[in-house]
Order: structure tokens, then C-alpha cells, then sequence
């Protein structure tokens, strides 16, 4: 099987020899074109495919609250097919809002002084009395 | 199905040894695509096969599926899982999901191009009408998202979010590039060069049928690779030489074999490479009359002006043009695919990608 393979790459590549080159004029045009259309927009869907991978490391319960909404659009309405997929991407980036803002407010309620905690507990207790 | 004995975990499709010249990788081509195909098409007619409203839904949604296409994107999905150690039924529904896709575009397109032919039948809205064929395509893609979503039970979640944001991705450029094709018929633009024909087909045509498959088919079977961009270049290279044969057979090709209306692109107007070269290549007098014809509304088209531009096409060099660049560009993707499937093991689905990229500019289908 693998000199087979080799032979058809090399029948492949004798038939394509004399335009091989990457150094014709479209090909040189078409590797512009792209290196500027996956700046221009790759960037932004690398950054989102990011933050949706890290939003489901965080927690299955997030993924799952996901899954389930979409599975609900979906059975609701078929037509938003396009626009359950743009959905997606928002609310993956919700969640990892959410998230961060979880994460945040736990750093700073674990790194407060104790007596700045009590502080920030008294109104609860005036509040109960009430 | 080939003759080829096959394993259920697709690594493996059988010990028949073809021998080796240009037909016969053109035939294993041909064997490989059909048996991909198979395998998918298989699962979608399935899928269509209960439900209703059956008469005005799922009737319609299985008439694309049920003629015999190229498979080009889930073949190629499949074939570069299988070339990464992957196995087939962790790809499976990626494969599917891309080529629902592709049929829902496919309905919609030839409702906006006013297309009168697909697979060697009438298209879905001549034989149903433009309602339930606008709405049997939204079904194609409602379906082609649940295939994505069933990808987490096999695949996982993180790698299932990162099909979908590719899948996101090629989905909103295909309908830039769909946009820019029949902004320029509207508008009749008569002055594109080769660079705005190369970009719409990049958006259009290239990142959901070869670079997606080809990125989505390494993620599964390298289970979550992070140097996907390698695929981008020999995936629009390939997609860009799929097109231009596209339109080339599109001109001068076999109907009975190719399954579309001859010179359907003229009659819609479309802007191929051919049309933009005699346009940048003709007479002042010609190109007056060519902008007339294309100004015109379809109906209008006339088969002896369409006779007239293919004359002129074949005078001014236009069709040959057009060939020459698909080569160079196949060519390229040829190079591409060494560094791209660099980590690949050798064997048949490799070897299929390879040839593939030959195919391209050789098939009649």
C-alpha cells in the first residue's frame, strides 16, 4: 500500500510539475487574499472558539445550561437555524462573562481582611432585624 | 460501495491494489469518493426517512441527498480523520453535517441564481415550488446543527464547541460570498479582476468545501489540534481549482455528465474567471453587447448570444485562461499538502487526499 501511494504521488506530482510552482501570479494573489481575509476575520473567530473551549472546561453544568437552550430553540423554531449558530457564540461569551465575574467576586471575598468582612456582613443583620 | 472489502472503524478500505497511472487514481478517486458518500448519504436518508409533514417536508429534503453528488466535503472530512489516526465514527457527524449544509445552500442558491437544473434533475424549487423549497433548505440546515450537537456525546464537549465555531465560521463566509456573487449579476459589473473573483470564491465556495472539512476532519482525528491554520492554504487552493473546473465544465462540459444546464453560469450571469478575462480581453463593441446580454433579464438570455460568448471565450483564449490558472492552483495545493498532512500516516485515505487534488482539475463531474 505505501508504494502504491508513492507511486501516485509521484505520478501526481509529474503531472502537475510544470505548474507547481507557488510562484504563479494567482497563486501569489490568492495567498494575499487569504492571508488578509483570515486577518481580518480569523482572529475574531479564534478568540470566541477560545473562550467557548475555556467556558466548557469550566464547568458541566455551564455546557450543559447551553445545550439545553439550544435544543429548546431549536425544537421551538427550525427557521433561526443560522441564527442559533451566531446565538451560540453569544451566549458562550455570556457564560464566560458570568464566569469571570463569579471568579472575580471569589478572589475578592477570599482575599478580603476579616474585619472587612464583618463589616460588609452588618447590614445583612440589620436588615434581618427589620 | 467499491469492491474493496471495508472495516467499520474505516481505518482500513481493503486490499485491492489498483495499478498505478493517472486513470487508475483517477478510478480510486472515484471509488473513494462514492464510498464516503455512501456512507453519509446513507445516514441522511435515514434521517429523512420518518416525519412529517411528509408530502411538502421531507419528500423535498431527500430529492438533493438521493442524487448521486461529488461528496467532495465529507469525503474529505472523513479522509483526513482517518489520515490522522481518527476513526470513522467520530467523524461521522461532522461528515454529515457538512454536506446537509451543503444541500441547504445548494437549494437556496439555485432558488437566488433561478437555476433550472441540479444533479441531473430539475432543481428543488421547478419540481416544488420556491415556498417548500426555501423552506425544505432552512430544514437542511436545522438538521445539519443537530447532527453538530450529537457530535458532544462522541467527541466531547470543548472539541464539539470548536466544530461548531468552525462550522459558524464558514457558514456566515459562505453567505458573504454568496452575496458578493449576486451583488455583482444585480449590479452587472463588468470591471472585477481576477483578485475580486479569487476573494468571492475564497468566501464562497473554498472555506466550506475543502479548508473547513479539511480542519474539521485533522481536529477530530488528532483530537483537538491547535495548528489548524496549516489547512488554510491547501484548502483554498483546492477549493479555488474545484471552482474554476466547476465553472469551466459549467461552459463546455457533458450535460448528461455534469448534471447542470450548459452554460447555466451565462445565463444567470455569473461572473467566472472565464467571463471576467473576455471582458478584460475584448473589444470595446463586444463588451458593449456583452454587458447588454448581461443587463438583460434571464428570461431574455438568448442560446444564440450564449453561442456567440462561448465563441468569443474560445477566440480570446478565456476558457484556456481560465484552465491554466486551476492548474497552477492545484498545483500549489499539491505543495500545500506535504507540510499540511506533514504528520499524516501514509496509506489510503492519505493517498486519496493527494490524488484528489489532481482530480480536481481532471474530473467531468
Amino acid at each position: 500500500m505505501a508504494s502504491q501511494n508513492s507511486d501516485n504521488a509521484a505520478g501526481s506530482r509529474s503531472v502537475l510539475a510544470d505548474f507547481a510552482s507557488t510562484s504563479s501570479r494567482v497563486v501569489q494573489k490568492a495567498a494575499v487574499i487569504l492571508e488578509q481575509e483570515i486577518s481580518a476575520g480569523m482572529a475574531a473567530a479564534k478568540e470566541v472558539s477560545a473562550q467557548m473551549a475555556i467556558a466548557a472546561k469550566q464547568g458541566p453544568d455551564l455546557a450543559e445550561a447551553n445545550y439545553s437552550q439550544i435544543v429548546d430553540r431549536l425544537k421551538v423554531d427550525a427557521h433561526a437555524a443560522v441564527d442559533v449558530l451566531v446565538d451560540l457564540l453569544q451566549t458562550a461569551a455570556q457564560v464566560l462573562a458570568q464566569a469571570a465575574s463569579q471568579s472575580r467576586s471569589a478572589r475578592a471575598a477570599s482575599t478580603m481582611k476579616p474585619k472587612a468582612a464583618k463589616k460588609s456582613a452588618a447590614p445583612k443583620k440589620s436588615v434581618k432585624r427589620k | 460501495m467499491p469492491a474493496a472489502t471495508t472495516q467499520s472503524n474505516g481505518r482500513s478500505f481493503g486490499r485491492n491494489t489498483l495499478e498505478v497511472n493517472g486513470s487508475s487514481a483517477a478510478a480510486r478517486v472515484d471509488r473513494l469518493l462514492g464510498f464516503y458518500g455512501e456512507l453519509v448519504r446513507g445516514r441522511i436518508v435515514a434521517l429523512l426517512a420518518h416525519g412529517e409533514p411528509r408530502r411538502y417536508l421531507y419528500e423535498p429534503l431527500a430529492v438533493y441527498p438521493k442524487r448521486r453528488g461529488k461528496n467532495l466535503r465529507p469525503a474529505l472530512c472523513i479522509a483526513t480523520t482517518l489520515a490522522f489516526g481518527g476513526t470513522l465514527d467520530r467523524v461521522l457527524n461532522s461528515a454529515v453535517a457538512l454536506e446537509l449544509l451543503h444541500n441547504a445552500f445548494m437549494v437556496h442558491d439555485d432558488v437566488e441564481d433561478g437555476s433550472e437544473y441540479r444533479r441531473g434533475g430539475p432543481t428543488l424549487h421547478a419540481q416544488y415550488g420556491i415556498g417548500i423549497a426555501i423552506n425544505a433548505g432552512d430544514a437542511l440546515n436545522a438538521l445539519s446543527i443537530s447532527q453538530l450537537m450529537a457530535n458532544r456525546s462522541v467527541l466531547g464537549s470543548e472539541l464539539t464547541w470548536r466544530i461548531l465555531s468552525e462550522l459558524e465560521y464558514l457558514a456566515r463566509q459562505s453567505v458573504e460570498g454568496q452575496a458578493m456573487e449576486l451583488g455583482w449579476v444585480q449590479d452587472n459589473r463588468c470591471d472585477l479582476t481576477e483578485a475580486e473573483y479569487l476573494r468571492m470564491i475564497l468566501k464562497k465556495t473554498c472555506w466550506y468545501s475543502a479548508i473547513q472539512p479539511s480542519r474539521i476532519g485533522a481536529l477530530i482525528g488528532m483530537a483537538a489540534a491547535n495548528d489548524l491554520d496549516r489547512f488554510n492554504r491547501f484548502g483554498y487552493y483546492l477549493g479555488a481549482a474545484f471552482q474554476i473546473q466547476d465553472d469551466i465544465l459549467n461552459l463546455v462540459g457533458d450535460e448528461e455528465i455534469y448534471g447542470k444546464e450548459t452554460a447555466g453560469d451565462l445565463l444567470e450571469g455569473k461572473r467566472t474567471l472565464s467571463l471576467i478575462h473576455l471582458l478584460d480581453s475584448c473589444t470595446s463593441g463586444e463588451k458593449e453587447r456583452l454587458s447588454r446580454f448581461l443587463a438583460s433579464p434571464r428570461v431574455r438570455r438568448r442560446k444564440r448570444e450564449v453561442d456567440w460568448i462561448l465563441r468569443l471565450m474560445k477566440n480570446y483564449g478565456s476558457i484556456d485562461y481560465a484552465r491554466s490558472r486551476a492548474r497552477n492552483l492545484a498545483g500549489a495545493a499539491l505543495a500545500e499538502f506535504d507540510e499540511a498532512y506533514r504528520d499524516a500516516k501514509e496509506g489510503e485515505p492519505k493517498g486519496f487526499i493527494r490524488d484528489l487534488v489532481r482530480y480536481m482539475i481532471e474530473r467531468r463531474l
